[in-house]
C-alpha cells in the first residue's frame, strides 16, 4: 500500500470521527422524557439483551475456567496458587471483561442494529417515517443507540460476575483450593475503585463507541444489499479497532 | 395550457433537475387543480416518482419553484415541511411497510405519533381504513406474510389513515388483480370526493386512468408531452401520446435507457 494511500485513510478515519461525533449530538438532540421514547428503549434493550446474553455469559465462563487454569499453573510454581483468584479478578475486572464483552457485543448486536437500520434505509423504511413527519433518527436510531449504552457496562458486569465463577469452580472444585483462602486473596487484593470501577468506567466508553459506530454504519450504509453488507463488517471491524485504541488510552489515563 | 378555472393546487414551474450530469426534468411545468384527480405517465425511468419526490419535498429542483396550496416546498425548513407532511399522505412505489409492525400498527403508525386519540377510536379509524381495502381480517399478520398486492392495499390504507389533503400514489395499480384494481380505483375516486382531496397517481394503467381522472399528464424526455383531460389524451394525434395511449412497442418513445448502438456494445 503506498503512503498517500495510508495517509487517505487516515484522514477517512479522522473524518469519520467527526461525523460520527456530529451524528451522536444529533441524536442526543432528540432525547424527550416521554413514555413513548423510552418504552422503545427499554424494547430495543430486551432485543439486544436476549440476542447478547448467551453469547456473553458463555464466552465468560470460559474465559473464567481459561485464567483459572493459566493462573493456577503459574502461581503454582512460586507456591501461591492460593491467590488464582485475585490474579483473575484484576485481568478480568481491569481488562478482559470490558474489553471481551466490548468486542462480543459488537460483533453480536452492534451488528444486527447496523444492520437492521441499513436495511430499513434500503427499503424505503426511512423515507416511508420522513414522509409521514416522523424522524427516523428519533424512532429508530435513538432507541437502539441508548439501549446499547445502557447494555454494555451491565453486560461487563455481568461477564466479570461470570467468568469469576468459571475461575472459582476451576480452583476449587478442580484443583481442590479452599474455596475461603480463593475469596480471601481476592477480597484483599481487589480495589473496589482502583480494578472495579476503573473497568466499568472503561466499559460505558466503549458503550457509547459501539452503540454510535453501529447506527452510524446503519444510518449512512449505502441502500443495497451490498451497502447493507458492507455497514455490518465495518461495525465489527471499526467497534473493534477503536475499542482496543481507546483500551490502551483510557489504561493510560486510569491508572 | 389550461389555466387556472380552478385553482391550482400544486404547480412545479420550469423544474429544472438532475441526477449526476443526466438531466431528468428538463423546464418541466405542470399544475393540478384542487380537489381533482391526476394522473402522471410515461415511459420508465422518465422521473414520475422523481415529480412525486418533489411534491414531497424529498429532493430540491436545481431550478424553479414547486408550489402547493401556495406554499413554496423547494424553499422549506425540515422543520416547516415536517408540518407540510402531517397534510400529506404518500403510497410508495415499493409499499414501504414497517417490517417489525403488524399491519394492524403499520397502519395506526402515523395516528399514534400525530394525535393524542384514545385507544378505541384508533381502532375504529385504522379498522375501518383496513376494510376499504378489504383487509380488516389481515390485522395480525406482519409485512412478510403479505402478498405485494396486499402490501399495496395496506400502504394504501395507511397513506389515508389521517384524512391527508394531497394524497400521493406511486403505481397503486401493480401487482393487484382486477378486482382489487376496481376496488382500489373506486376506492380513491371516492375519499377524493367525500373529502375534497386532491390526488396524485403514478401509474401505467391505461384503462383505469381514462376511468378515474380529471387530469392526466405524460412525460415524455423530461417534458411534459401532453396534459389534458382523458379523453383529450386519446383523442391526441401526436405519434408519443398516440404511441403511449395505445401501448406500441415502435414509436418516437425510446424503450431504450440513453445507450450506445447495440452492435458496438457487442463487438467490443
Ligand atoms: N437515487 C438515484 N440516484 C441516481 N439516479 C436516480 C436515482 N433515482 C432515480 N434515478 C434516475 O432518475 C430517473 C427517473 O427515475 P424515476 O424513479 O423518477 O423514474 P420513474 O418514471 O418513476 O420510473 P418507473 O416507472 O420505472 O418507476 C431514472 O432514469 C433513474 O435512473
Ligand atoms: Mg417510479
Amino acid at each position: 500500500m503506498s503512503a498517500t494511500n495510508q495517509f487517505g485513510e487516515i484522514r477517512n478515519a479522522i473524518g469519520g470521527i467527526g461525523r460520527g461525533g456530529l451524528f451522536m449530538l444529533q441524536i442526543l438532540a432528540c432525547i424527550r422524557p416521554t413514555v413513548k421514547q423510552w418504552g422503545e428503549v427499554l424494547r430495543q434493550l430486551y432485543f439486544i439483551g436476549t440476542r447478547s446474553l448467551v453469547i456473553i455469559l458463555t464466552s465468560a465462563f470460559f474465559v473464567g475456567m481459561v485464567l483459572g487454569l493459566q493462573g493456577y499453573s503459574t502461581l503454582v510454581q512460586f507456591g501461591a496458587s492460593e491467590s488464582v483468584g485475585a490474579v483473575v479478578a484484576l485481568s478480568l475486572f481491569r481488562e478482559l471483561g470490558p474489553v471481551l464483552t466490548a468486542l462480543l457485543f459488537a460483533g453480536r448486536a452492534g451488528t444486527s442494529m447496523a444492520a437492521e437500520i441499513g436495511l430499513m434505509k434500503a427499503t424505503e423504511q426511512l423515507d416511508a417515517l420522513e414522509l409521514m413527519a416522523i424522524d427516523p433518527i428519533e424512532r429508530v436510531v435513538l432507541p437502539k443507540f441508548i439501549a446499547a449504552v445502557l447494555a454494555v457496562p451491565v453486560l461487563t458486569a455481568l461477564f466479570n460476575l461470570l467468568a469469576v465463577l468459571g475461575s472459582y469452580l476451576f480452583a476449587v472444585e478442580w484443583t481442590h483450593l479452599d474455596q475461603g483462602l480463593f475469596w480471601g486473596r481476592m477480597q484483599a487484593v481487589v480495589e473496589f475503585q482502583a480494578d472495579f470501577v476503573s473497568g466499568m468506567i472503561k466499559s460505558v466508553v466503549f458503550g457509547i463507541v459501539i452503540a454510535i459506530v453501529s447506527v452510524f454504519q446503519g444510518y449512512f450504509a449505502e441502500p443495497t444489499s451490498r451497502g447493507v453488507a458492507t455497514a455490518t463488517t465495518q461495525t465489527v471491524i471499526v467497534s473493534s479497532i477503536m475499542v482496543l485504541v481507546l483500551d490502551f488510552v483510557l489504561t493510560a489515563f486510569l491508572i | 395550457m389550461s389555466s387556472s378555472e380552478t385553482t391550482a393546487f400544486i404547480e412545479l414551474e420550469n423544474v429544472v433537475f438532475r441526477r449526476g450530469s443526466r438531466i431528468i426534468l428538463d423546464d418541466f411545468s405542470l399544475s393540478i387543480p384542487q380537489a381533482s384527480i391526476a394522473a402522471i405517465m410515461g415511459p420508465s425511468g422518465v422521473g414520475k416518482s422523481t415529480v412525486l419526490k418533489l411534491i414531497t419535498g424529498q429532493i430540491k429542483p436545481e431550478s424553479g419553484r414547486v408550489v402547493v396550496n401556495g406554499e413554496r416546498i423547494d424553499e422549506m425548513s425540515d422543520r416547516q415541511l415536517n408540518q407540510y407532511r402531517k397534510t400529506l399522505g404518500v403510497m410508495l412505489q415499493n409499499s414501504a411497510l414497517f417490517t417489525d409492525l403488524s399491519v394492524y400498527e403499520n397502519v395506526a403508525l402515523p395516528v399514534r405519533e400525530h394525535t393524542l386519540l384514545p385507544e378505541t377510536i384508533i381502532r375504529r379509524l385504522v379498522l375501518t381504513k383496513l376494510h376499504a381495502v378489504g383487509l380488516r381480517g389481515a390485522i395480525d399478520l406482519y409485512p412478510r406474510e403479505l402478498s405485494g398486492g396486499m402490501a399495496r392495499r395496506v400502504a394504501l390504507a395507511r397513506a389515508l389513515v389521517l384524512d391527508p389533503a394531497l394524497v400521493l400514489y406511486d403505481e397503486p395499480f401493480t401487482g393487484l388483480d382486477p378486482i382489487a384494481v376496481a376496488t382500489v380505483s373506486q376506492l380513491i375516486r371516492h375519499v377524493n370526493a367525500a373529502l375534497g382531496l386532491t390526488s396524485v397517481l403514478v401509474t401505467h394503467n391505461v384503462t383505469q386512468m381514462g376511468k378515474l381522472v380529471d387530469l392526466a399528464c405524460i412525460i415524455v424526455a423530461g417534458k411534459v408531452a401532453a396534459v389534458g383531460s382523458p379523453q383529450s389524451l386519446f383523442d391526441d394525434k401526436s405519434p408519443e401520446v398516440q404511441q403511449f395511449m395505445d401501448g406500441l412497442p415502435d414509436g418516437p418513445v425510446p424503450f431504450h435507457y440513453p445507450a450506445t448502438e447495440l452492435s458496438e456494445d457487442l463487438l467490443v
